[in-house]
């Protein structure tokens, strides 16, 4: 894939948009430019009364994803059961801008980097609130099962809803996931069964549970099992040998249970309240090593958090949201070696509360006020435990403005962050203020296309790891800092043949600072404020859907993502402006559906171009491509209230143990059923 | 109906594109049938990242200044391991231990593997090996079974194994005996004396702090050690409490141990050890210098200092007295920087990655 591809793709799919005529006039069709975000509306023209004959409404609500003034992408149910996805990873895959970190099989570690910043600079929220790991930074999406979402959402810079906890101001980007919300008020319940078999001994059965107790009061509860062996096997060369072998200790067993409770407490007010559980325990089947295929390492990872969400809209002009949280992890790690077992306790609270106010005193301008306060701590077993606590602040003062076919947002967050530890010594006190400013416009009354441009200054702390590790650990660390600037076009509607489509482009420009990086040292390494990054890049989003003969559907996405992120650390390295680690410049993804009456047929494909372990460039870190294609098959059934729903996958159908990481391979062809029965 | 398909094959192709992508498998080595060592050389061998599967084995020419490829690679075809630990050149072959991929490969001198020695414990586990000493006909080498293992040079096998304490590394012999330091993972304080013929532990002599990688047999007839002491200057200790990282010396013939002086890597040669200073926590006492062995005198390095900032092994030539240095790398590989026996730079050349230092044949 080269920068022709590249222009060649932008090209076609801008040429077909030229195409597509403008919004007819009111008289014909009623126009779906009439239903976007305009502050002055189509003057209707009164020269001619005329009988309008019965239309059909097919107009869509143009999505945020559009209108948005930042990067915004969004996939529902229906999309994630096209890509087949099992997981929340798979489906994350899909956007454009994402590099998941996977690390193998199904308890395998997935992070997810937005634009080659890094997991750490990711804010993951489910229903409203940040999922956090203060010990890493980074969180695994491998603990999520996708049975209960129902949306996803991927904020690039500050998302324009100003209407967010102080957290989500606090990332270069967000990934939002939602579940399940009951729609039911009249005291029925519906009950959803799924199994999932899968090849390498995978079963995961689940049960969803929706009751609506009054007119008032709805409850959900959610209860999942999954196993696995996960001894896959694999090929991997080195030079003129071939290692033909089988993953090993990859077996996981994890528990997942869910309670919901929704309660309109009166018509202005809500209440939510949430408690999760997660236990599981796993193998860890470690790195391919040449000639020794030793691993017994295994972690068990216990989580349980509780969530409460209050909303009170106070008018149409004054809301007021407030939220909870109080979670607690702890983790084993227990490693059998013929030197000696290690057994390594970790436990980790945080206790959060937030607050956020919103008025809309004048039409048009908006503005919000959040506060969030955030008490982490963390104990290991390690003999160099100090037992840091951080408490951190987060203040949002947030205002947004329409007027004609512009929007304007703009948000300053500050934070403060002070730490204590009970042995050695706690990192500094530290507090910023950081910017974001987005401008959205849509230049013609008629047409959907939306322009936009935005800026954002956010930096992530550095962990407890990076902080307070054995020996590793630097407390003199400064928080990693990022500089986004994103100038993008996006467009949806009706065009020729095509019910739906949407296409969107964005360039952006990123940097960091203070990159945190381990640098060698005589024996030991240390963690250091030395990295310098400069990115250039490119997300292209086109999405389709046409109707074909009766009641055929086919469905398209498309992503492209291009990506040069530089090293610019230190002009006399070897690494000087070198792609850095793990990052490709190109990469995509591409899905294929079509929906006909008695069989929905699905085709993906993921592609990464090739990419360098380290910014070191060498044939010996060089890293290349790989595409991962795979099919879908499902059918729906339905009589009366029941449905059920089957469906077949066949993944990696190139049966290639392609490494996302280096040393760690994918699974090869595999296949997985998933029958979901609802009553 | 013609323009509702050529648009459906628009998708169809954009598709296909993400396809093109795809490589073929190719094979990085390509095996070197003509060996292009000199005898006049050294050897450089390369630990490389720890699960990077990137240990190489080099060899540097003398005579023309020339550092070869990775040698392993080229006469055998394929990535030598995992954590290459050490080497020793004795008779006509070169033992390199593996630690991470827990092997010995017994190579000969053009680096073609002759035997790879998997050493197991009692119940059959596979242990990592991690430092060699050739003594008296045979090699040995410390494993993280916790163990000194024996090999005997002509059947290529493990012929008999002595526990000796938790985490082995550094491995001298002197005066029929072998000196293993028992580190503990940081907490030993012992170093464990075998007796080479019976091949059995005799007893433990007391130490400083942490006996870590370094020991050798001294041309002087003394075993020099360090104990890398408890990282002084650590937040989470007094100044009374900080052990440094220290030099000593064992008389093989009383067993008696003495402390020498501040040093965290040396390299022998006659009378004169050379060695490398630097306390993670202390920067400031960061210091390369030569230590007369009979006096006592310390005679600072100041331009091995100045071109090699983070230094991470020291090794000497034994027939020039040529110093060897290698700087710490971030991603890149390693350089090797030559010093004459005064401390003045000669050259510097790359190496791979993670260097373990300059391996000289004993003469």
């Amino acid at each position: 894939m080269s920068q022709v591809h590249l222009a060649l793709l932008s090209g076609a799919l801008f040429g077909m948009l030229l195409q597509c005529p403008p919004s007819v006039k009111a008289t014909e069709n009623v126009p779906y430019g009439m239903f976007s975000s305009d502050s002055i509306f189509e003057k209707r023209s009164e020269t001619k009364v005329s009988e309008l004959n019965n239309v059909d409404v097919t107009a869509r609500k143009v999505s945020p994803d559009v209108t948005s003034s930042t990067p915004l992408q969004t996939l529902d149910k229906a999309d994630m059961q096209r890509f087949g996805a099992l997981e929340l990873s798979d489906a994350v895959k899909h956007f454009s801008g994402v590099q998941v970190k996977d690390y193998g099989g199904i308890g395998g570690l997935k992070t997810i980097s937005v634009r080659s910043l890094g997991a750490q600079h990711t804010a993951v929220s489910y229903d409203g609130v940040a999922i956090g790991d203060c010990q890493s930074g980074q969180v695994d999406l491998s603990r999520f099962s996708l049975d209960q979402i129902s949306k996803l959402t991927l904020s690039i810079g500050q998302s324009e809803d100003i209407y967010q906890t102080a957290r989500m101001f606090a990332s270069a980007a967000a990934l939002n996931i939602e579940t399940e919300a009951p729609s039911l008020n009249d005291g029925s319940s519906s009950l959803q069964t799924t199994l999932k078999v899968g090849s390498f001994g995978m079963v995961a059965p689940s049960l969803f549970y929706v009751r609506s107790l009054n007119n008032r009061l709805n409850i959900s509860a959610y209860a999942s099992y999954l196993r696995a062996d996960g001894n896959y096997p694999f090929t991997m060369r080195n030079g003129i040998k071939l290692i033909d072998d089988k993953r090993n200790n990859s077996d996981i067993e994890t528990y997942r249970s869910e309670l919901n409770l929704f309660a309109k407490l009166s018509l202005r007010q809500d209440l939510k309240l949430k408690a999760y559980l997660f236990d599981s325990e796993r193998g860890l089947p470690g790195s391919v090593v040449y000639d020794n295929s030793y691993a017994a390492e295994r972690l068990t990872d216990r989580n349980y958090f509780g969530q409460l969400h209050y909303e009170n809209r106070f008018s149409k002009k004054w809301k007021l949201k407030s939220s909870a949280k109080f979670n607690y992890s702890w983790q084993r790690d227990y490693s059998p070696q013929t030197s000696g077992t290690t057994d390594t306790h970790f436990r980790q609270t945080e206790s959060y509360l937030s607050a956020t106010l919103w008025g809309n005193p004048i039409k048009g301008l908006s503005f919000s006020l959040a506060q969030d306060l955030i008490y982490n701590n963390l104990h290991n077993t390690f003999t160099s435990c100090q037992f840091p606590q951080r408490y951190t602040s987060l203040s949002v003062l947030a205002a947004s403005y329409e007027f004609y076919r512009f929007s304007v947002s703009s948000s300053l967050l500050h934070t403060l962050v002070t730490e204590e530890v009970k042995v050695g010594t706690a990192s500094p006190r530290r507090t910023r203020f950081s910017p974001a400013f987005s401008l959205g416009w849509k230049p013609f009354v008629d047409s959907n296309l939306h322009l936009r441009a935005s800026y954002k200054d956010i930096f992530r702390l550095p962990t407890f790891n990076d902080l307070y590790y054995t020996l590793v650990g630097n407390v003199n660390l400064k928080p990693e800092k990022t500089r986004q600037w994103n100038l993008g076009a996006a467009w949806s509607g009706r065009c020729g043949v095509f019910d739906y489509l949407s296409a969107s482009i964005d360039g952006y420009f990123n940097r960091v600072d203070d990159k945190i990086i381990a640098i060698p040292t005589t024996f030991v390494w240390k963690m250091s404020n030395i990295g310098k990054v400069k990115t250039l890049g490119a997300d292209l989003n086109l999405s389709a859907e046409v109707p074909v003969y009766d009641n055929w559907r086919i469905f398209f996405t498309g992503t492209y993502s291009f990506c040069s992120a530089r090293d610019v650390t230190d002009r006399e390295e070897l690494t000087y402006d070198n792609q850095i680690a793990y990052t490709p410049k190109h990469s995509g993804t591409s899905s294929l559906s079509v929906q006909m009456p008695w069989l929905t047929l699905g085709y993906n494909v993921l592609a990464t171009g090739e990419r360098y372990l380290s910014s070191y460039h060498a044939s010996d870190t060089y890293l290349k491509s790989y595409t991962d294609h795979s099919i879908t098959l499902s059918r729906n059934f339905q009589w009366k209230t029941h449905s059920l729903r089957l469906q077949v996958d066949a993944l990696n159908l190139g049966n290639k143990n392609y490494e996302v990481i280096r040393f760690y391979p994918m699974p090869g062809r595999n296949y997985k059923l998933t029958i979901n029965y609802k009553f | 109906m013609q323009m509702k398909w050529l648009k459906a094959l628009l998708c169809v192709v954009v598709l296909g594109t993400f396809t093109a992508c795809s490589d073929d498998d190719n094979n990085k080595f390509s095996v070197d049938p003509d060996p292009l060592i000199s005898n006049a050389g050294t050897y450089i061998l390369n630990t490389g990242g720890w699960g990077a599967n990137n240990a190489s084995l080099q060899h540097y020419s003398f005579s023309d200044s020339t550092i070869s490829s990775d040698l392993f690679a080229a006469q055998n075809g394929y990535g030598m391991g995992d954590l290459a630990e050490d080497m020793v050149e004795y008779g006509s072959k070169i033992y390199v231990t593996l630690n991470n991929s827990a092997k010995v490969e017994v190579l000969d001198r053009s680096g073609k593997v002759i035997q790879t020695i998997y050493p197991t414990n009692d119940a059959g586990e596979a242990v990592k090996p991690c430092y060699l000493e050739a003594y008296a006909g045979a090699v040995y080498f410390t494993n993280y079974g916790g163990m000194v293992s024996r090999i005997d040079t002509t059947s290529l096998t493990i012929t008999g194994s002595v526990v000796v304490g938790d985490h082995p590394e550094g491995l001298a012999a002197a005066n029929g005996k072998l000196y293993a330091n028992i580190s503990g993972y940081g907490s030993g304080t012992k170093v464990a004396v075998i007796d080479v013929t019976s091949f059995t532990k005799t007893k433990e002599l007391d130490v400083l702090l942490n006996p870590y990688t370094q020991s050798i047999a001294a041309d002087d007839g003394y075993v020099y050690f360090i104990s890398s002491g408890n990282y002084a200057g650590s937040p989470s200790l007094t100044e009374a409490q900080y052990i440094y990282s220290t030099l000593q010396r064992i008389d093989p013939s009383t067993d008696v141990v003495t402390s020498i002086a501040n040093a965290s890597l040396i390299a022998n040669r006659g009378t004169k050890m050379y060695c490398i200073y630097s306390e993670y926590y202390l920067p400031a006492r960061y210091s390369i210098f030569e230590l007369d062995l009979v006096t006592g005198a310390k005679k600072e390095l100041t331009e091995i200092m100045q071109k090699v900032p983070s230094a991470s092994t020291i090794d000497v030539n034994p027939s020039n007295g040529d110093i060897y240095v290698a700087n710490t790398s971030y991603a890149a590989p390693n350089t090797m920087y030559v010093f004459n026996s005064d401390g003045t730079f000669k050259t510097s050349f790359q190496c791979g990655y993670y260097t373990a230092g300059a391996f000289f044949a004993k003469r």
